[in-house]
């Protein structure tokens, strides 16, 4: 009977079997894949629970209810993606506030740096103080006297 | 309760679909059916919230639902006499299980299986990956906590792009209206819903053509692509591109195949949606618009005639006016792409570079041999590209990638390397459904009647 069968096959046209059969081969190594990609999330999970937006950005939004715009200042370089990031999850955590990183010309100004003094110098520069900042190098500012 | 604003939308999308099409809706597949009458309830729902914000200048909940439901009731009037004469008996029509087989519960398992994987996949990065959460959801959130929407138009920085139409923050935006929760499933669910829709569509229609065997086996492999499925859980308007382009392709086909005009409709609404997601979809739609007319007016054998032409330029108007307004007197002019187009830019190390990167990029082992497989697909049988029943498809693609390279080649704002690491291989996926189709088209054009 299998003999038959394989006559039977070879008998009419195979190229077209011969595609099917491989095309089923891609869909069961494709099917392999996604359950390979389950594995390495599962392995994911185990590190990082779930993706973090603008962590270190949190609860500032109290502070500016009411302001339509504040600054932004950094020492780092915003022309690079990793920074520019930096920008964008402060702005998403923000919103609808938006932050202006072309301008401390605001009565709150958001300072993000790498090195702690050089927002020390801008704070002295444009006269403000701190109102709420965090050990990943955020400070919350607000100009003195600022009308 | 955000699946009722999907359900809203779905009921919008189905409405539609029966009076542009009338009888020939049952041409669909009725899973395909569904999943059209949900993409373009969606898009619908996303153009007339996006008419609120014009209008209303901010975010009003109620008046969004209350504009929805009354263009669910203006279309159940509209249609009423195809339902009283049973022309389409909802029930029967609409549901796609009525002629449920044995068989059927593979595919259900197999569906179950991809949905769950692109579920947990898409749980990794709940809130998209950077392009998605700092522009598209960015906005949505804009566009739902801001006292005016203009804001994203004004003050906010260069990478947001605010020259991008706004098709899926609007569909976010409506979904929203029916949640009290955090944003950040809706863009979720949205995209799992447009990735998986699209492979869902495509394996119906490539089934349709012929019941297991190779087409409905490619579908089946594109559906199953690993890179596919993540690209899809990113979160980037590209899943409805990639869904919109390749139901504008069907109802091409189909209306060369029935030369009825009643394809047309909903084709002209399909593409002002197409244009409203992205600005690649703005070019796609203007490109099919222009090829699909000249078509019908140069061919002598159409039987609709010139005034199929009418047809299509009265519903892409529809759909198309809200871009318009929106492009001529909302969005700041494209600054990025436009204005830094120069033939000066050009030279052989671009191109080389282009090339490399493409070539890099299909023979990718993330993407399991599937270029592979649909550019064999497409070579096997170029001869048949520029047969009549092909010829709009061809020549779709043919100005699209040309100008695309053009604008790979020819801006000189960024560096091209980064630019097309970042960014061609979601061109790539947006195509592939589109192209997947096209290359089974070109098997089965000349053979058989497909379709109908």
């Amino acid at each position: 009977m299998f003999e038959k069968m394989i006559k039977n096959f070879c008998a009419q046209n195979l190229f077209p079997k011969i595609i099917i059969i491989v095309f089923i081969l891609l869909i069961a190594l494709n099917i392999y894949g996604l359950y390979g990609a389950l594995k390495v999330v599962r392995q994911y999970k185990k590190i990082v629970d779930q993706q973090n937006i603008g962590f270190r950005f949190a609860g500032l939004d109290e502070f500016i209810k009411g302001e339509r715009i504040i600054g932004f200042y950094t020492d780092m370089n915003l022309s690079q993606d990793r920074n520019s990031k930096d920008l964008a999850h402060a702005q998403y955590m923000l919103a609808p506030v938006i932050v202006d990183d072309t301008s401390v010309e605001y009565r709150y100004v958001l300072m993000f740096c790498k090195n702690p003094q050089n927002a020390l110098k801008k704070m002295k520069e444009i006269n403000a103080v701190p109102v709420r900042g965090n050990n990943q190098g955020v400070v919350l500012t607000e100009r003195v006297n600022y009308r | 309760m955000i699946t009722i604003g999907y359900f809203l939308s779905f009921l919008l999308g189905r409405l539609t679909l029966d009076r542009c099409l009338k009888e020939n809706v049952r041409l669909l597949h009725p899973c395909a059916a569904a999943l059209l009458a949900l993409v373009s309830g969606l898009g619908l729902s996303a153009l007339l919230t996006f008419l609120t914000f014009v209008v209303l200048d901010s975010f009003h909940r109620p008046v969004i639902i209350l504009v929805n439901i009354s263009a669910i009731i203006i279309f159940l009037f509209f249609n009423r006499n195809l339902y009283i004469q049973k022309t389409i008996i909802p029930i029967t029509d609409w549901l796609p299980w009525t002629k449920f087989r044995w068989f059927h519960f593979l595919y259900i398992l197999l569906g179950v299986f991809i949905v769950g994987v692109a579920y947990v996949i898409a749980l990794t990065h709940p809130y998209g990956e950077w392009d998605a959460w700092a522009i598209w959801n960015l906005k949505t959130r804009f566009l739902i906590v801001s006292d005016s929407w203009n804001l994203i138009f004004t003050d906010l920085h260069y990478h947001t792009h605010p020259d991008y139409p706004l098709l899926l923050p609007f569909i976010n935006t409506w979904i929203y209206c029916f949640s009290a929760d955090n944003l950040h499933p809706i863009p979720m669910v949205t995209n799992i819903i447009f990735v998986i829709g699209c492979g869902g569509f495509l394996c119906c229609t490539l089934y349709q053509i012929r019941k297991f065997s190779f087409p409905f086996l490619m579908g089946l492999i594109m559906f199953t692509t690993p890179s596919y499925l993540y690209l899809g859980t990113f979160q980037y308007a590209d899943s409805l591109i990639a869904f919109f382009l390749l139901i504008n392709l069907y109802f091409i086909t189909m209306f060369q195949k029935t030369k009825d005009a009643s394809w047309l409709n909903i084709l002209g609404l399909s593409l002002g949606l197409t244009a409203f997601v992205k600005n690649e979809g703005l070019l796609m739609a203007l490109i099919l618009m222009f090829v699909v007319s000249v078509y019908i007016l140069i061919d002598k054998n159409n039987r609709v005639g010139k005034s199929a032409v009418k047809h299509l330029l009265f519903t892409f108007l529809i759909t198309f006016i809200p871009v318009l307004i929106f492009k001529v007197f909302i969005a700041p002019p494209n600054d990025d792409i436009l204005p830094n187009i120069n033939t000066s830019n050009f030279t052989a190390e671009r191109f080389q570079i282009l090339y490399n990167a493409v070539i890099t990029e299909i023979f990718h082992e993330k993407w399991c041999y599937m270029w592979i497989v649909v550019l064999a697909l497409l070579i096997s049988r170029i001869w048949r590209a520029f047969n009549r029943e092909n010829i709009i498809l061809s020549i779709f693609f043919i100005i699209y990638s040309s100008a695309i390279v053009c604008i790979y080649v020819l801006n000189g704002k960024a560096d091209l390397s980064w630019w097309l690491e970042t960014s061609l291989s979601r061109i790539l996926f947006s195509l592939l459904p589109a192209l997947v189709f096209f290359g089974v088209h070109l098997h089965y054009s000349k053979q058989r009647g497909a379709h109908v």
